[in-house]
């Protein structure tokens, strides 16, 4: 139940703000002193845009998406948020390595205008540890150019000054700096 | 209307003092809101809870303040004693527990949060939730094998109802993951505890107080399996100590650890502790099995309770047997988890026979007719006990320090009802003793008053002399082949005693000792034979000579432990009288993780001329070493005074950090302590190869440290590259333990020998074998170069002088100690020693020793090391420590060996080595002692010739007899988490390789010295020195990861279509 709390806090959060409908992402970023960790989700409001992107990963037409054609519309809406997203360490760029996915049809595996989401965990370390003044650079951009929600999270080391966390709804194409702090080394087996 | 306001208020007052106060958790935010006492560890942050009758305190997140890894463990727990905070000492509680966090087989929980959280209902509890960790991560090869790979979240609930004088302790594992969670072995769940020095353990059953030995008699062995860990099946544990006693019991459960397995554990009921391990710094107790599959969401529960006493086993199993705890279901029925026992009650008094006076702190063990220990108590002034037992009949023992034990009939309890036995003791006889110098003044010395014990059957004298499952003081022996003719092979220590200023006195149990007077090593040793008589007070006077004196030296230890120490009960007047009482000139206080100074109490007791103490610091890891500092600087504001966190950190920073206690960083002293001590050594703990001096190319054995790299791709800090040498000494020779300083080398032993081949004559080695008797045992390590198979050799059991000497021919010039590592007075005091050449303050009082000067001594090595004999060697007039210069390669060496008339001396021993040695220094020369009585044993000079260059020589010296009674044998090893890791691993198929020829603990003291390295060189070069890496304290402090969500969690929480 506080891990349901949790995630709605986290990521629910987007519906306070109302945004048309089409394409929602919500991008959270953890840092510490060698790695980011990212949760990176796109949900996509039932309707044509769905019925379009379901049926165009339905290969053989016949209106039921097989495992195979599900993997398919999985990297297609993993594109959607990989292919335009960039980030970056002081101008650094870091790879984005996306070490799992998964995607939600709504429990309709149809070519329906149910809605889709996709969530990706990503991690990506830091090619040079972190120094105190570096800033995490985050630009994403989605399909509809809708604004990204946006939450950047640092474990910043006991008894150093607090570095401000940074969470606000971004607009498409607009590069996002955080100041990080001196940041706390990731547990041992996070 | 006063009186009738008065009896309103009188009325509210009586139905106010009904009132159960509840029980409330918080944060810490004040230093008086601390529990206190000897142990005390908590400081503001960590989280309190109390009921009035009880309270306690769990550690903040972080790492742990005891011993163990991380904090969000149970640190602090006594009764609310209502002392008033001393605004000097603080809270005057008396805390006597050192740690308890809930164990799964050999993981913990890697805290994420504490919280506090007080109910409406009076009830409170403080949660600890977190993750697996490993908080001894040797031992991973097993749990790697044993624990399921996806995590799993962990909740501790410490709870406190109104009125309860325990807590209960419930904890939950939940399985977060989207899929089943597969245990791939029957897992024991419970909870490690770290008692320390001064709780007395006692497990009802077969072995009260000696758990140490009838874990190793009988418990270990019994049959094991790999899901049926060998260790004590009881339904309890308890302590005995001074004020405070502490028991653990657990909740029923029908799917135990233990349950379904009637062959291996056939005692075993629902409500079972089985204990694999038990020692003062690690005791386990496992109650709860692991489920074979926890799926997503599911969760699996034990509960415990730690019920808390006035210093007896009976008052706290009194608590204990008032346990009812009772579940209510879901569907609305009950479970009852824990129910009060059916006891009755013992009690009388206990008095002194000829005087009928009663006897205070008599402690009574009460033993059922079966054999079994089940309760003690202790004897209030008036000379009362009393004790909850089961039905059943029962015998008493009384127990006390200086009297024979009483013992009654055997006597009927049933439930609910009462029996009275009263106990009478003899009187003891009075013995005072006064030692002087040769001018008649008094002197602090030791005295040992020895008996002898009658032995026909050639048992083992605890298996006589005294019974340790009652609590009976050990007492020592001379470990000496008994022979019914002849006493001399007979002899035990009925008392040691300090006389700090000449005079000492004591109660002792009537009949015929030997009191002997000593002073160390440079002192005469004098005897008187007495006879004590109950009620009678024997005197005796006895004279010391010194005959040694050593002008221009100290004498040193700098490894001592006192009751600042968690596994120490030395309280600290006891401590610093033991250092002067055999001589030794300067002490380094060196507390685990506990950073105290020593010199307040010598000068309270007038010992300064005598002896001089110098701040330091023992940090003290798990597994991956210990290491010394001093001098350093005592901080008064940490709880700790100024240690840190050692945790999964590298040895380099460590020592790093160390050099900034110091008031001078570039001069704080960096100690590497028993480097070859089990997995308590820093060398065996990084793998480091004898012959090499740098980590194995391939691991050694299976239990060693976590080499996973880090997350970030990182090598793990334990990972070989980070093995570091930034220190400065290292102690060769740690206490009794000769077997951690020399390889073990193939003996002549009775017993079946071991399945292995013996070693080919050309030392090519591929397989474990065996050596011809007298040459080193050593195991080929095999590994992979360029795609071929190598071989490299390694003792099968290195010691730490190997070691020191492969530096020395590698040209790192290491300085070598001595020291006792004392812990309590059975390990004396200064044996071996550490003798420094300080120059002309050394002689006269020690209130004018210049330390500056001795420590400059020891980070030059201008001394030896020694245990007995004073050994002196030079190399033209220069001694340890110097470089000398010869073109030709020809020098002569100068050696002086002196020893008091009862220290044996048979054989000096010169080592040469340098780059060019092999496996070890060859032997330059080897010279007979002939057996004399003087003080003066060898002057002897001897030249070498075609020495190469930049070698170095050590002169070694040796003796055959024993030092008894001045230093007893090491008889009894205490049992370690090594033999917990044993003992599991044993369960496993590790077994023992070379049987009969693993090194022996358990020896004689016998004489040995040796010096520091003298240097020769063909030219005369310039040292390059560089600045020792320091890392200021401010930016080295233990960090608390701020708590991040999960997103790996997050992410698994998301539901996706199957495909």
């Amino acid at each position: 139940m506080a891990r349901l709390g949790l995630v709605l806090v986290l990521l629910g959060a987007a519906t306070a703000r109302a945004h048309p409908e089409g394409f929602h992402a919500r991008y959270v970023f953890t840092l510490t002193k060698t790695t980011v960790t990212g949760l990176l989700v796109l949900d996509v409001d039932s309707g044509a845009r769905c019925e379009l992107l379901r049926a165009g990963a339905d290969k053989n037409h016949d209106g039921e998406l097989s495992k195979d054609e599900k993997a398919a519309l999985l990297q297609k809406l993993t594109s959607f948020i990989t292919r335009p997203l960039k980030l970056g360490l002081s101008g650094f760029p870091l790879p984005l390595t996306v070490k799992e996915s998964k995607l939600n049809l709504r429990d309709d595996p149809r070519v329906s205008s149910a809605g889709l989401s996709v969530a990706l965990l990503l991690e990506v370390h830091h090619p040079h540890e972190v120094s105190p003044g570096m800033h995490f650079e985050v630009e994403a951009v989605t399909p509809d150019q809708s604004p990204v929600r946006l939450e950047v999270l640092q474990a910043v080391a006991e008894g150093e000054p607090p570095e401000p966390d940074f969470r606000g709804e971004v607009d498409a194409g607009k590069k996002v700096r955080v100041r990080l702090g001196l940041l706390a080394p990731p547990g041992k087996r996070p | 209307m006063t009186r009738l306001s008065s009896l309103f208020a009188l009325v509210l007052f009586a139905s106010c003092s009904r009132t159960t106060p509840p029980a409330r958790a918080f944060k810490l935010e004040s230093r008086a809101e601390l529990i206190g006492g000897k142990r005390a560890l908590a400081d503001v942050g960590d989280y309190k809870i109390s009921n009035g009758l009880i309270h306690a305190i769990v550690q903040d997140v972080g790492t742990s303040r005891g011993f163990g890894a991380f904090g969000g463990s149970l640190i602090d727990i006594d009764l609310v004693r209502g002392n008033e905070p001393n605004g000097v000492k603080g809270p005057q509680g008396n805390d006597y527990f050192t740690e308890m966090f809930p164990a799964f087989f050999l993981t913990a929980i890697e805290p994420e949060k504490v919280e506090a959280v007080s109910a409406e209902d009076g009830t409170a509890k403080i949660v600890v939730s977190g993750k697996s960790g490993s908080f001894i991560s040797v031992v991973n090869a097993i749990t790697d094998v044993a624990y399921p790979k996806d995590p799993l979240s962990y909740t501790v609930e410490y709870q406190l109802e109104p009125g309860k004088q325990y807590l209960k302790i419930v904890t939950t594992v939940t399985n977060p993951n989207p899929t089943p969670v597969t245990f791939p072995l029957s897992i024991p769940f419970g909870f490690v505890t770290l008692l320390g020095e001064g709780q007395r353990l006692f497990v009802p059953g077969q072995a009260g107080f000696d758990m140490r030995f009838h874990l190793e008699d009988t418990v270990y062995k019994r049959n094991a399996a790999l899901d049926a860990l060998p260790g004590e099946v009881t339904s309890m544990w308890s302590t005995a100590g001074d004020g405070v006693s502490y028991a653990l019991v657990a909740a029923r459960s029908s799917n135990g650890y233990m349950s379904g397995k009637p062959d291996l554990y056939p005692t075993a009921k629902p409500d079972s502790l089985l204990i694999p391990i038990a020692s003062s710094s690690f005791l386990g107790s496992f109650w709860a099995r692991s489920p074979e599959v926890l799926n997503p969401r599911g969760t699996f529960q034990y509960v415990g309770y730690l019920a808390v006493g006035s210093g007896d086993v009976a008052s706290v199993q009194k608590v204990a047997y008032e346990i009812r705890d009772v579940r209510v279901n879901a569907n609305g029925s009950e479970t009852v988890l824990r129910d009060k026992a059916p006891v009755g009650t013992i009690s009388g008094f206990v008095r002194e026979g000829r005087t009928n006076q009663p006897m205070e702190d008599v402690s009574v063990v009460l033993q059922n007719e079966a054999g079994e220990y089940l309760s003690q108590a202790a004897t209030l002034k008036n000379g009362a006990y009393t004790a909850p037992l089961p039905p059943g009949k029962y015998r008493a023992y009384a127990v006390d320090k200086v009297r024979n034990v009483a013992r009654s009939e055997l006597v009927e309890i049933t439930e609910g009802g009462t029996a009275r036995v009263d106990l009478s003791m003899e009187q003891p006889g009075e013995l005072r003793v006064v030692v002087r110098d040769e001018q008649g003044r008094p002197l602090p010395s030791k005295l040992s008053i020895e008996g002898v014990y009658e032995n026909e059957t050639g048992a083992l004298p605890r298996r006589f002399l005294y019974d340790l499952k009652i609590g009976e003081r050990y007492r020592r022996s001379d470990f000496v082949t008994d022979d019914p003719s002849n006493p001399d092979t007979r002899r035990y220590l009925e008392k040691v005693l300090f006389a700090g200023d000449g005079t000492a006195g004591t109660e002792i149990r009537p009949g015929k000792y030997t009191v002997w007077a000593s002073r160390g090593i440079e002192y005469s040793l004098e005897k008187r034979e007495i006879e004590v008589v109950a009620g009678k007070t024997t005197m005796v006077g006895l004279s010391l000579t010194h005959v040694l004196p050593t002008p221009g030296y100290i004498s040193a230890d700098f490894h001592v432990h006192s009751v600042k120490s968690v596994d120490s009960d030395m309280e600290l007047d006891d401590r610093v009288t033991s250092f002067a009482v055999e001589g030794v000139d300067l002490m380094a206080s060196t507390d685990h993780n506990m950073v105290a100074d020593y010199q307040p109490t010598i000068e309270q007791l007038g010992l300064e001329p005598w002896l001089k103490s110098i701040v330091g610091l023992e940090l003290t890891s798990l597994e991956m070493g210990h290491f010394n500092a001093f001098p350093i600087a005592i901080q008064p504001g940490p709880i700790q005074h100024g240690s840190f966190r050692w945790f999964y950190r590298k040895p380099g920073e460590l020592f790093a950090q160390l050099r900034a206690l110091g008031k001078d960083p570039q001069k704080t002293i960096v100690q590497v302590n028993h480097p070859r001590d089990t997995i308590l050594g820093y060398f065996n703990a990084f793998d480091i190869g004898t012959y090499t001096g740098t980590p194995l190319p391939a691991p050694s054995s299976l239990i060693r440290l976590d080499r996973t790299p880090q997350a970030n791709g990182e090598p793990s800090p334990y990972d070989p590259v980070n093995f570091s040498q930034d220190f400065d000494v290292m102690e060769v020779f740690n206490g009794k333990r000769i077997d951690n300083m020399f390889g073990v080398k193939r003996r002549l032993v009775d017993g079946p020998e071991p399945n292995l081949p013996a070693c080919p004559a050309d030392g090519n080695l591929t397989v474990a074998c065996l050596p011809a008797p007298g040459q080193v045992i050593e195991k080929p390590i095999k590994y992979m170069d360029g795609g071929v198979e190598q071989i490299i050799l390694q003792p099968a059991f290195p010691g730490a002088q190997d070691d020191w000497f492969t530096l020395l021919g590698k040209g790192k010039k290491v300085v070598a100690t001595g020291n006792s590592d004392s812990h309590s007075a059975g390990a004396e005091a200064g044996l071996p020693r550490t003798y420094l050449e300080v120059g002309d303050t050394a002689n006269g009082s020690m209130v004018a020793l210049d330390v500056d000067r001795a420590m400059d001594a020891l980070r030059a090595g201008r001394g030896f090391v020694t245990n007995g004999p004073l050994v002196s060697a030079t190399i033209d007039e220069q001694g340890p420590g110097s470089t000398v210069v010869n073109a030709n390669g020809v020098f002569r060496m100068r050696i002086k060996v002196e020893a008091a008339p009862w220290i044996d001396v048979t054989r000096v021993v010169v080592r040469r080595g340098g780059r060019d040695q092999g496996k070890r220094p060859e032997t330059a020369a080897t010279i007979e002692v002939p057996p004399s009585t003087e003080t003066l044993r060898l002057e002897h000079v001897q030249l070498f010739t075609g020495v190469p260059d930049d070698s170095f020589f050590v002169v070694e010296v040796f003796g055959e007899k024993s030092m008894w009674p001045v230093f007893s044998p090491y008889e009894v090893p205490s049992l370690q988490i090594s033999d917990a890791v044993g003992v599991i691993g044993g369960s496993f198929g590790f077994g023992s390789t070379y049987g009969k020829y693993e090194p022996q603990q358990a020896q004689i003291v016998k004489p040995y010295a040796f010096t520091n390295p003298i240097w020769v060189s063909r030219s005369r070069s310039q040292p390059l020195t560089a600045l020792k890496k320091v890392i200021p304290l401010g930016n080295a402090e233990p960090f608390k990861p701020r708590v991040l969500p999960d997103l790996r969690t997050l992410f698994h929480a998301f539901h996706s279509d199957p495909d």
